[in-house]
């Protein structure tokens, strides 16, 4: 599903952000992405996004070719992706059913589709009943639930999480990862970027730790280890 | 594009509009002002040019031969002046004709002109009147026919041809350069606008952007915010001169009375047959290219 071939990143001549990364992420996996600030975490997701184009390497995601991919086709590219932050990034003038159903209007979807999914992923996120309220008037778990469904309106291939919970309590945080653990055993490949020692550790799913732009660990059922 | 999409990115362009209506309103005021321009010097130079045209068709330049041209030369003159792409139209007038013209114009029929009876005094009168349908071509034109072979002489009433062509010419310079500023402005102004817009909605984008919308789908709200901001700096100022044309022809003819049955004006559904679609796709054009310029230079994430 994912597969880095000896990507690096560099952003001034000289830095590598990602440095030479090999990585293969099979469809259905759950992989967190560990490490530091600054040891190229968000720069590999912004890599996966195509937000940002790798420097040298081969990046393949879900059978595309990332980096000679032209810009035409990225939109495209990236409804096979559903992505979260952990500043939830949703739109303040609008409801909870219409932040949802901004993503299924952006690729185009009939009215009558948009009617019928928004409330089946928000009740599969555990927001249902909350539609009609605006993000200020929800938690931060809250929030992130709506961040969730918005990311999973358009059944996406992969989803890709940059701590997702570096917001929340830790109660909260919890219960957001066990969701994103139920996405996955519903088949999403997810990939989740965190700094939440606790709870990788708790989790017990892959580990790929990252330390000043170099992979240095890759373990199975492997826990957060400072590099 | 789904009526659904076409309809949210209506909303949009809308919503975007009354978001920051005091840019949107300077810009439909300048674009209003810019083709409110447009009309009114396309109504002169067109009335203008519609005198000009009647005089060009009215007052003919007339060509006299050297004594002794015979009918055939002057056929190969006419032939030769005929062939010429200003010329309108070409009407001989012989000797007799030409004493016949001048007697009901000055003897209006008294027996004073009996005098002359079998003597015609304008003998050497024989002349072709020469109809042109580019007035500004006029001094050429002359000075061809003066070259040519038997002609002794040409007349013409080179001044008012001279005065309106060159009238014309000073309007339709004049408005250009006033125009193309005020056109320049209103793109200007618009961009202003739309990045008013875009900044505020650049949450927005980002997010869009990342959902996988197309550029196209981010742009859509922003380019139609262009276009109703064309609309109605255009439909302004199309509806003011529709009624100001009327009332601005009906005071020139009361105010100079003396150009009353001289000088014809173009109705006004005459004028828009051409200034409607005219001032629509230069309101629109402005809207297009200034969201297009803006969108383009802040969309690309």
């Amino acid at each position: 599903m994912i597969d880095l071939i000896d990507v690096s990143k560099s952003y001034v001549k000289g830095s590598l952000a990602v440095n030479h990364a090999n990585l293969h992420v099979d469809k259905g996996e759950f992989v967190f992405v560990v490490g530091s600030s600054g040891s190229g975490k968000s720069t590999l997701i912004k890599l996966l996004m195509k937000e940002l184009d790798t420097t040298s390497g081969q990046l393949i995601v879900s059978g595309e070719r990332l980096e000679t991919m032209k810009h035409r086709r990225v939109a495209k590219y990236r409804r096979k992706l559903g992505v979260v932050f952990q500043d939830f990034r949703l739109l303040k003038d609008r409801n909870v059913y219409e932040n949802v159903a901004f993503a299924q209007r952006v690729v185009g979807r009939p009215g009558k589709v948009i009617r019928r999914r928004v409330p089946e992923v928000l009740q599969e996120v555990g927001l249902a009943g909350k539609d009609k309220s605006y993000p200020d008037e929800l938690s931060g778990g809250e929030q992130q639930r709506v961040a969730l469904a918005r990311a999973l309106v358009n059944r996406p291939d992969i989803l890709l999480a940059d701590e997702p919970t570096g917001n929340l309590d830790p109660q909260t945080a919890e219960e957001i990862m066990n969701l994103l653990a139920e996405i996955n055993e519903r088949g999403t490949t997810v990939l989740v970027v965190t700094h939440n020692k606790d709870i990788v550790n708790a989790m017990k799913k892959r580990v790929v730790t990252m330390h000043e732009g170099v992979i240095v660990s890759d373990e199975k059922e492997g826990g957060y280890h400072e590099a | 594009m789904r009526p659904s999409t076409i309809w949210f990115t209506l909303k949009q362009g809308v919503k975007n509009i009354k978001r920051n209506w005091m840019f949107s309103l300077a810009s439909i005021l300048t674009m209003a002002a810019c083709i409110f321009l447009v009309g009114v010097f396309y109504s002169i130079v067109n009335n203008v040019d519609n005198i000009a045209h009647k005089v060009e068709q009215e007052v003919p330049i007339t060509v006299f031969f050297e004594e002794g041209t015979t009918q055939e030369q002057i056929d190969v003159i006419g032939e030769q002046i005929r062939q010429r792409p200003e010329v309108e139209n070409i009407v001989f007038k012989s000797a007799e004709e030409a004493w016949n013209d001048f007697k009901d114009q000055y003897f209006q029929g008294s027996e004073a002109a009996e005098g002359f009876k079998d003597d015609n005094p304008l003998v050497n009168s024989a002349n072709y009147q020469v109809y042109m349908n580019q007035i500004e071509m006029q001094s050429d034109l002359v000075s061809y026919i003066q070259g040519l072979e038997h002609v002794r002489e040409v007349e013409q009433s080179e001044q008012a041809a001279k005065t309106l062509g060159s009238f014309n010419r000073l309007v339709s310079v004049a408005s250009m350069v006033v125009i193309g500023l005020l056109v320049l402005i209103s793109i200007f102004l618009i961009h202003n606008t739309i990045s008013v817009g875009v900044s505020v909605r650049k949450e927005e984008i980002g997010i869009m952007k990342y959902i996988g919308a197309t550029d196209g789908f981010v742009r859509a709200p922003f380019v139609m915010e262009g276009i109703v901001l064309g609309v109605i700096g255009a439909a302004i100022p199309l509806t003011a001169l529709y009624f100001l044309y009327n009332s601005a022809v009906e005071y020139v003819l009361t105010k100079f009375n003396v150009l009353t049955g001289v000088v014809a004006f173009i109705p006004v559904y005459e004028i828009y047959q051409t200034l409607l679609p005219l001032g629509l796709a230069l309101g629109i054009g402005i809207g297009l290219i200034g969201s297009f310029w803006t969108t383009r230079k802040h969309l690309r994430v």
